[in-house]
């Protein structure tokens, strides 16, 4: 019996090494986040799902139970306008959406799709005060339930807010946000990136029709210029941990895939949001309605990462206390914007507190 | 004992491995004085209207390499773009469809199923833990 067992061990060793290698070549020839490196990360956003309600591109998925009971109230995920929702279903063992299918959620995700030339006039209302109340019908629908929980990441969690705040009366059991700006003067670089005399948003809307995906990528980055090399560096010296090679290139391979942010919003995000603070000065309107968060009595937990530099907690420590709910709660745990929601402290620290949280307003 | 992770020990000293480490170790510092200076606003002005201008610039030279492209039989980014956003309205026709079958196979197999197509959808029943 040892022979084949030594045999198998010596192969898996060969296999890991080749690996190694194939990984080392990649990222020093190469840089993360190539087609090789992402080939190398299998597919992204595997749990298996059905779309319950399609419209233009935005897809509502419903994730298929992975225990024989659930909890009673549904949970409806808002993804966010500039990125792919795969960051909340990476892959096994690396998913949000699964953990919370294995806690006995039943659980729904809104996904925005890729915007063409054609939706390039799409506004924050029809967001806010069409498509979403739209798909909480459908998981009302589907589900049977009167009510369901919302969660939203980053600008996600901003629709989120902003629905919830226009629709006092909405089915809305529980709100959970993850890592979302409600005060732009904690924005400090994209607020003074973005100013009038710096960037004109109209001109680039007017070129490009949306936001082509390269600038936001570019602006991102731009928020911490080094974080890149030094994470391919990082990677290098990690090179034999392949549980943090793969988890890492993963990361990058979604970074890299930013999707095209939509003229119409993009320029309220701008001028309004950004420039203007409306939403927490309390003078932003949307459809002729002034949103005010004052008016959400759900309910309501905002999670946020202390090292996170894209929404720093100076742009984000504000939405608690802007909420008008008696039960509320803010954890702020270590981490930065991305390892929030699916990185090793997630998985750790955030996912627990989330279940723990959620389990019991869910029934 | 020798720790292959620390560059620094003698058994394994890798001159990469320690301009790595202080690549890493700087790369905050670094970050954070970069963006202290980009957030000055005279040079954020500065550097969005160069950016301005590279933007009409790709839009200039685009329109100049799309007409020698089409003259080459070639086709060009813009070309690509548009071939991507019909398949783009493809799969939203799919997305679609994929929802009316669902919707009817759900009618047909289980009523009042809400049109899903799960086959079996478990009780809505669980509770919490008990807190510990």
């Amino acid at each position: 019996m040892a022979a084949p067992a030594s045999s198998h061990h010596r192969s898996t060793e060969r296999s890991t090494e080749r690996s190694r290698r194939e990984v080392l070549r990649a990222v020093e020839q190469r840089g993360v986040g190539t087609e090789a490196v992402a080939e190398w990360t299998g597919a992204l956003g595997t749990t298996p799902k059905d779309v319950v309600l399609a419209h233009g591109t935005m897809k509502l998925f419903h994730y298929r139970p992975l225990t024989d009971s659930v909890y009673r109230v549904p949970v409806l995920i808002v993804a966010s306008l500039v990125n792919r929702s795969y960051i909340l279903d990476l892959a096994p063992g690396q998913s949000l959406i699964e953990f919370l299918l294995r806690q006995g959620f039943d659980v729904y995700l809104i996904d925005w799709g890729v915007p063409r030339r054609e939706h390039r006039d799409t506004r924050l209302e029809d967001y806010v005060l069409d498509l979403i109340p739209r798909c909480v019908e459908r998981v009302q629908e589907d589900s049977g339930e009167p009510d369901v929980s919302l969660l939203g990441y980053c600008v996600g969690g901003l629709l989120a807010v902003l629905y919830a705040a226009l629709h006092p009366q909405a089915p809305v059991k529980n709100l959970v946000c993850f890592a979302t700006p409600v005060n732009s003067d904690g924005l400090v670089s994209l607020k003074t990136w973005m100013s009038e005399s710096a960037f004109d948003a109209d001109a680039m809307v007017r070129l490009h029709g949306n936001v082509p995906a390269d600038f936001i990528q570019d602006t991102l980055r731009m928020l911490r210029p080094f974080g890149k090399p030094a994470g391919q560096l990082a990677l290098l010296d990690k090179v034999d941990d392949e549980d943090f090679v793969t988890s890492n290139l993963r990361f990058a391979k979604w970074e890299s895939d930013n999707v095209p942010f939509v003229g119409g919003a993009f320029k309220q995000m701008v001028e309004d949001f950004l420039r203007g603070n409306k939403l927490l000065k309390g003078t932003w309107r949307l459809g002729g309605h002034r949103i005010d968060p004052k008016k959400i009595h759900a309910p309501f937990l905002h999670l946020v990462a202390q090292s996170d530099h894209i929404t720093p907690y100076e742009s984000s420590q504000d939405l608690v206390k802007m909420v008008g709910s008696k039960d509320k709660q803010e954890i702020v745990l270590k981490g930065g914007h991305v390892g929030l929601v699916a990185g090793r402290g997630a998985i750790k620290q955030m996912w627990p507190a989330l279940e723990q949280w959620l389990a019991r307003r869910s029934v | 004992m020798s720790d292959r992770n620390n560059p620094f020990d003698p058994t394994n000293f890798d001159p990469f491995a320690m301009w790595r480490e202080w690549f890493g170790r700087s790369e905050q510092q670094w970050s954070q004085g970069l963006s202290e200076m980009l957030k000055d606003e005279r040079v954020a002005g500065s550097l969005g209207k160069e950016a301005q201008k590279a933007m009409l610039m790709q839009r200039m030279f685009a329109e100049v390499s799309e007409r020698y492209l089409a003259y080459m039989n070639m086709p060009s980014r813009s070309d690509i773009e548009k071939l991507g956003e019909r398949i783009g309205r493809l799969e939203d026709s799919i997305g679609s469809l994929q929802v009316e079958i669902a919707q009817l196979r759900g009618r047909a197999g289980s009523p009042g199923d809400g049109g899903h197509a799960t086959p079996r959808r478990p009780a809505r029943t669980r509770k919490p833990p008990a807190a510990g």
